[in-house]
């Protein structure tokens, strides 16, 4: 079963990545292929993805079921293929780095440009500045890592696996890069 | 006169198009001293060859001696001349046995491509054709690690229509594609995590090694050909445009048009195809781009008739797609036991398990109504069919799409949801069902031809393996569309030497064409899986030795 952990760190403090990465709908449109999603419930919701499959791309329907929102450290959910036999599920775990990072500094120049560009266009786009989150600290930091799994069934299960496997990685880097990207312009750190 | 200063690059070859035609013509052409240039306009390598089944077909080749089976090149033009039908150019025809077999066994010996013999797979008409053989004219190459290929490893074309990491012989040996239930999926996998190359992905694998590691060919990719610079009635160059940029290329012995057909063209499939649609697939760089620069500097056109080459019916499975366009997926399940294709007056019309058969039927006019009542076509079968079988990439226990696959209670109601006469649907089928019962198809013959039974057939059920009624409850149902292979009925006319030929009859300097931006006068008016990638293969050959001992 195809399985792929990956991890980034961001000069947050854990609160602030935890009270945005609680909400599901706060990072679903970082998923890889993402085309869309919609809410069921406070725990279940459906991704609509384009990702390829080997050779060909596929856009796949997955509902996703939140099984463990443990904060300010862990959401736990399950995947499962509304049209294709797959599932799978993933973890975003929020902790201490674990290698030192080097010293935080305060943002730069050039940062603080992009930050204000970003504000500007959200607010272009969203009618609204986007939501301030929890100030960080100067010195605070914070691992993301992202754990995915997917598991084809059926008869050709390996097969399946085997195409899906390398699609896996970069998708567990893509996502835990852009909700550390984001968190980071959104707080003018980095 | 075109101005000198104006080149970007200078080079002897230039082959336009990354498929067997462009980079066979590479390696031949830099093993025969010249500076070669590969401009492809897909931002990956080899074409449709890539997509293909890898099956190149070829009497006499080489391997058959050595394998103690015997064939002639006598025996083996006989077929091709049954095949062409009086359609053919014969000096043409000659030269794909001829220079094929140089070739072939050239590339082997020289390139490192590891040819091998398809086992016991038949020609599409033995044993009824005229010089046709049972076994011993179908190459595929040996599977090749994707870890040969280095940092090209990724740019080279993977096939979204074959199995990747496996030759023929495992498939048949497994089932076939209707046993796809007993393929051994735990290998497969292993395969692609191995990246282990066979059919046409892997035959083009071989080609890029040889021509971009082995020779260091350079090629230039999104790079798209746009016009070809004429001289005193020869081509001396080409423009092509690579990331909105002109470059300006010149070509001292010769520019090969390698550039596949026009699959993906607006209008040319409509002119030259004869049928209402068309649908691909191919890569959408196949845009009939030779064609319009070869008609540019007076190239002719000639045509042969479209009825019997390699055209299929298919499907678009919705969100499926490749290189940004919907993917059409082939269909070859009519010829399954349990499933039968009928047109909109609810007749079967053709041997549904060979296509050879159902091409020119699905065409046929009817002159009186003005239309053509065979197209659309529509694949009917039972849950027989859908315990046991694959309906494309669905296995058995999978759902298949109702944006896809209608289903019904019964025939009646079926017939109903597609659009097809009901009453007539019901008694086609209890015909047909009785030709099961007997395993004898009074009306087409259906599962006579052996090549058609590997391919569709079932061989473990026992009796005709192409045969099964349509019995059991809920039945489904689905319209078919016309599903190209990239095989087209026209092309650039050329000469025994891949010259383009002009509309007044003289070859014109500089210029070459090769595979399906020539026009198909070597196979006449038929068709054999295999005489595709040939065609490509040889055209690249003759073009490149002759433009070699060119003097510009
Ligand atoms: C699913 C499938 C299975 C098949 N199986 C077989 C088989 O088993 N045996 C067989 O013989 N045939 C088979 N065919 C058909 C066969 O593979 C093709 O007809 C054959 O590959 C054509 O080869 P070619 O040399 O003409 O060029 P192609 O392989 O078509 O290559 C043409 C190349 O030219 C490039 N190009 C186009 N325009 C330009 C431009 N302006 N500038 C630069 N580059 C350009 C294209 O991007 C493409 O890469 C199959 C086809 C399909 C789709």
């Amino acid at each position: 079963m195809p399985e792929v952990e990956y991890s980034t760190t961001m000069r947050l403090a854990p609160e602030s990545v935890w009270e945005f990465v609680r909400d599901m709908n706060n990072w679903a449109p970082f998923l890889t292929g993402y085309q869309g999603h919609e809410i069921e419930s406070d725990t279940d919701s459906v991704w609509t993805l384009k990702g390829d499959v080997g050779v060909l791309s596929r856009t796949v329907r997955l509902k996703a079921h939140v099984t463990e929102w443990n904060g300010p450290e862990r959401v736990s959910f399950t995947l499962v293929g509304l049209d294709e036999v797959v599932e799978g599920g993933g973890t975003l775990t929020i902790g201490k780095p674990s290698e030192l990072m080097a010293p935080a500094r305060g943002p730069s120049l050039w940062r603080r440009f992009v930050d204000g560009i970003f504000r500007w266009l959200f607010r272009a786009m969203h009618g609204k500045g986007p939501r301030r989150l929890q100030t960080s600290r100067a010195d605070a930091a914070s691992q993301l890592t992202f754990k995915l799994r997917m598991d084809a069934g059926g008869p050709s299960g390996p097969l399946v696996n085997a195409m899906l496997a390398p699609a896996l990685k970069p998708a567990a880097e893509d996502l835990a890069n852009k909700i550390a990207a984001h968190l980071e312009t959104l707080h003018g750190v980095g | 006169m075109f101005n000198r200063r104006k080149w970007d690059l200078e080079t002897d070859f230039v082959a336009v198009g990354s498929g067997l035609g462009g980079l066979g013509a590479a390696i031949v052409a830099h093993d025969g001293g010249a500076k070669v240039l590969v401009l492809e306009k897909a931002r990956k390598l080899g074409g449709i060859c890539a997509y293909s089944g890898g099956e190149v077909f070829l009497p006499g080749n080489h391997l058959q001696a050595a394998a103690g089976i015997e064939d002639s090149r006598e025996k083996g033009l006989e077929y091709l001349r049954f095949l062409g039908a009086g359609y053919e150019d014969r000096a043409l025809q000659d030269n794909l046995v001829d220079a094929g077999v140089e070739a072939v066994r050239w590339f082997g010996e020289r390139a490192g491509v590891r040819w091998k013999l398809i086992k016991d797979f038949p020609d599409y008409y033995y044993p009824t054709a005229p010089g046709s053989a049972a076994k011993g004219r179908y190459l595929e190459v040996e599977l090749i690690r994707g870890d040969t290929l280095g940092e090209w490893k990724r740019k080279v074309f993977l096939s979204p229509h074959v199995p990747i990491g496996v030759t023929h012989d495992e498939l048949f040996a497994w089932g076939g594609f209707t046993g796809i239930m007993g393929w051994d999926f735990a290998v497969l996998g292993q395969r692609i995590t191995d990246d282990l190359r066979g059919f046409g992905p892997g035959m083009m694998a071989y080609f890029v090694k040889a021509a971009l590691i082995d020779r260091k060919i350079p090629v230039q990719l999104d790079c798209a050909v746009r016009e070809l610079i004429v001289d005193d009635g020869a081509v001396i160059g080409v423009r092509a445009t690579q990331g909105g940029k002109d470059l300006v290329v010149r070509a001292k012995k010769g520019v090969l048009l390698a550039t596949g057909g026009y699959d993906w063209h607006a209008s040319l499939p409509k002119y030259y195809e004869q049928l209402p649609e068309w649908n691909s697939m191919c890569q959408p760089s196949v845009e009939g781009d030779g064609f319009t620069m070869g008609a540019e500097v007076g190239a002719a056109v000639a045509a042969v008739p479209a009825n019997n080459l390699g055209l299929f019916f298919g499907y678009h499975i919705p969100g499926e797609e490749h290189e940004g366009k919907p993917l059409w997926r082939g269909s070859w399940d009519g010829g399954f036991p349990h499933a039968i294709w009928v047109n909109a007056a609810g007749e079967r019309f053709a041997d549904e398990s060979f296509y050879r058969d159902y091409l020119p039927k699905v065409r046929a006019w009817d002159g009186v109504k003005q239309r053509q009542p065979n197209f659309p076509p529509y694949l009917i079968f039972d849950s027989n069919f859908r315990e046991k079988y694959p309906l494309g990439r669905f296995l058995p226990s999978q759902d298949l799409p109702e944006s896809l696959v209608q289903r019904a209670g019964s025939l009646r109601e079926l017939a109903a949801k597609l659009g097809v006469d009901g009453a007539a649907l019901e008694a086609t089928v209890a015909r047909f069902n009785a030709f099961a019962r007997d395993g004898v198809d009074q009306d087409f013959g259906r599962g006579t031809y052996p090549w058609a039974s590997m391919m569709t057939g079932d061989f473990k059920k026992g009796g005709n393996p192409n045969l099964g009624p349509l019995d059991k409850p809920p039945f489904y149902g689905l319209q078919l569309r016309v599903v190209s292979a990239g095989i087209n009925a026209a092309g650039l006319k050329t000469n025994e030497h891949a010259q383009v030929l002009h509309v007044r009859g003289r070859a014109i300097g500089g210029l070459y064409a090769a595979g399906n931006a020539a026009a198909p006068l070597d196979t006449g008016a038929g068709y054999q899986s295999g005489l595709s990638n040939l065609r490509g293969l040889v055209g690249g050959w003759l073009a490149a030795r002759h433009a070699v001992s060119r003097q510009p």
